[in-house]
């Protein structure tokens, strides 16, 4: 039998199959690099851990559906833990699909882009993201939630303090010392939001009852 | 979480006793029971969410491919419809990637129905194509969900005399084929989601120059308040037919009067339930 978690449509757990489901989401605007964060992401797990990456994307490389590829954690009492990582397509006009993937996250990584054409797409993209989740009748606030600052090795990038200013809104921030801007390359040294998802998701659904 | 979780479990019958170190641990990357080899083909093949995800979004373009049915049922044949062909394939590479195959069979099905009624010079055996069309667009939309697959009858019905896709903008100078080409397979099906794109996003997606993707998006946005007030006027004109048909029936118990009424109500609510397919 499926159930549902009491806080709303998240983290489904399938007693029959023993089976503890988490969906992750990669969001932000168009080329911002969602779908190279979840490629990196599943090269670094063991094949044996990761399902196929479904890629859905056109011609051009842009995502037109979905990227989506499963990944299983290991077992808490018996029970198997899954993770089911997508990516939204990020231009502006396919916000119906964004809004049929987004449906049920349990954890969101907004990756902004730090080009500095990119500012306002990085604003309409978290808008966009903020009344789907509203639309859902949740609210972003209680959605766990990172944000990777992609694309620091551009010229002239948006200067950290203005992202978190403007997009990171909520104000949750590392500690000093122990935060991480994304440098260049995503599958490089700097690990991806995908950890620091894990953990807030742990935060946020400890903030539950 | 672990008290939620734990009652959630405990709810099925399993009393798990998760402490929160546990829970810690797994997000932390350790996986918790030390296991050997394990098969995890049940846990890594088809996901209900995936499957789930991919139903919504099939189901959101069934009003596109309501479009091209349509557009086939006016006289249109597969080479006034250059965008059915990327359509279909990403359609058909969604439905693949849950294993609905029915769903995949049918959408070819559909491309072979289109390009024989367009190469059929017989007005009576393209009327045979066109009825198998029509079967077809029942039997795809019995794999959409309920509602999906009304819109995408109601649509058909809705779009038979005029077909708002991407060809209006061939009026546009420097909008031929090739570059209509170029808008569908980025996704750009329809005037109406080519009117909410931005027209920075149409030149990345399809490579054409930023002044003639201003243009697309300007005309797109043009023929979308047009098809708009077109879709309201005759909204107007079937409310005013479904409060005329509901005064009759509120004088008789006539059973047919009252089919027709029952009819016209799910005209009407299927009019007044299309969504807008992409913003």
């Amino acid at each position: 039998m499926l159930r549902e978690s009491p806080w709303g449509k998240s983290m489904r757990v399938n007693a029959a199959k023993r089976l503890l489901t988490v969906k992750v989401v990669y969001d932000g605007p168009g080329l911002s690099g969602k779908t190279t964060n979840i490629l990196a992401l599943h090269e670094r797990f063991p094949n044996s851990q990761c399902g196929e990456v479904l890629q859905l994307d056109t011609e051009t490389e842009r995502t037109l559906f979905f990227d989506y590829f499963p990944m299983y954690l290991g077992r808490v009492r018996g029970y198997r833990v899954k993770v089911d990582f997508f990516t939204v397509p990020g231009q502006s006009f396919y916000h119906a699909t964004r809004k049929a993937v987004l449906d049920g996250a349990d954890g969101i990584a907004f990756i902004a882009d730090s080009t500095p054409s990119r500012e306002e797409a990085n604003l309409v993209s978290k808008e966009d993201m903020r009344s789907n989740i509203e639309a859902m009748g949740r609210d972003l606030s209680e959605v766990p939630l990172v944000y990777q600052w992609n694309k620091r090795d551009v010229r002239r990038p948006i200067p950290l303090d203005v992202l978190r200013q403007t997009i990171n809104t909520r104000g949750r921030r590392r500690p000093a010392g122990h935060r991480r801007p994304q440098r260049g390359r995503v599958g490089g040294p700097h690990a991806p939001a995908g950890q620091d998802l894990r953990q807030a998701a742990w935060r946020g659904c400890r903030r539950e009852r | 979480m672990s008290e939620t979780l734990t009652e959630l479990l405990d709810a099925e019958g399993h009393e798990l006793d998760l402490s929160a170190g546990d829970i810690s641990d797994l997000l932390g990357g350790r996986a918790l029971e030390e296991e050997g080899e394990v098969d995890l083909s049940d846990v890594l093949g088809t996901s209900e969410e995936l499957t789930s995800v991919t139903r919504r979004i099939t189901g959101q373009y069934a009003e596109v491919l309501a479009r091209y049915a349509a557009a086939v049922f006016a006289g249109k044949g597969a080479g006034d419809l250059p965008g059915l062909g990327p359509t279909l394939a990403n359609l058909r590479r969604l439905s693949t990637s849950t294993g609905a195959l029915e769903q995949a069979a049918l959408l070819d099905r559909f491309a072979a129905i289109v390009a024989a009624a367009s190469a059929e010079s017989s007005d009576h055996k393209r009327q045979l194509h066109l009825n198998d069309l029509r079967d077809w667009v029942q039997r795809f939309s019995q794999t959409l969900d309920a509602q999906d697959g009304e819109r995408l009858r109601s649509t058909v019905q809705w779009e038979a005399g005029t077909v708002p896709l991407l060809d209006e903008l061939r009026s546009l100078r420097g909008i031929g084929p090739k570059r209509l080409a170029r808008l569908y397979r980025a996704g750009l099906y329809t005037v109406e989601i080519t009117a909410n794109a931005l027209p920075e996003e149409v030149a990345a997606s399809t490579g054409i120059h930023l002044a003639l993707a201003r243009e697309v998006v300007a005309a797109s946005r043009a023929f979308a308040l047009a098809e708009r007030r077109r879709c309201a006027v005759e909204m107007r004109e079937r409310a005013a037919r479904f409060r005329r048909i509901l005064e009759r029936v509120s004088l008789s118990e006539d059973p047919e009067i009252m089919d027709m009424a029952r009819s016209a109500l799910r005209e009407l609510q299927g009019a007044l339930e299309r969504p807008g397919e992409e913003r």
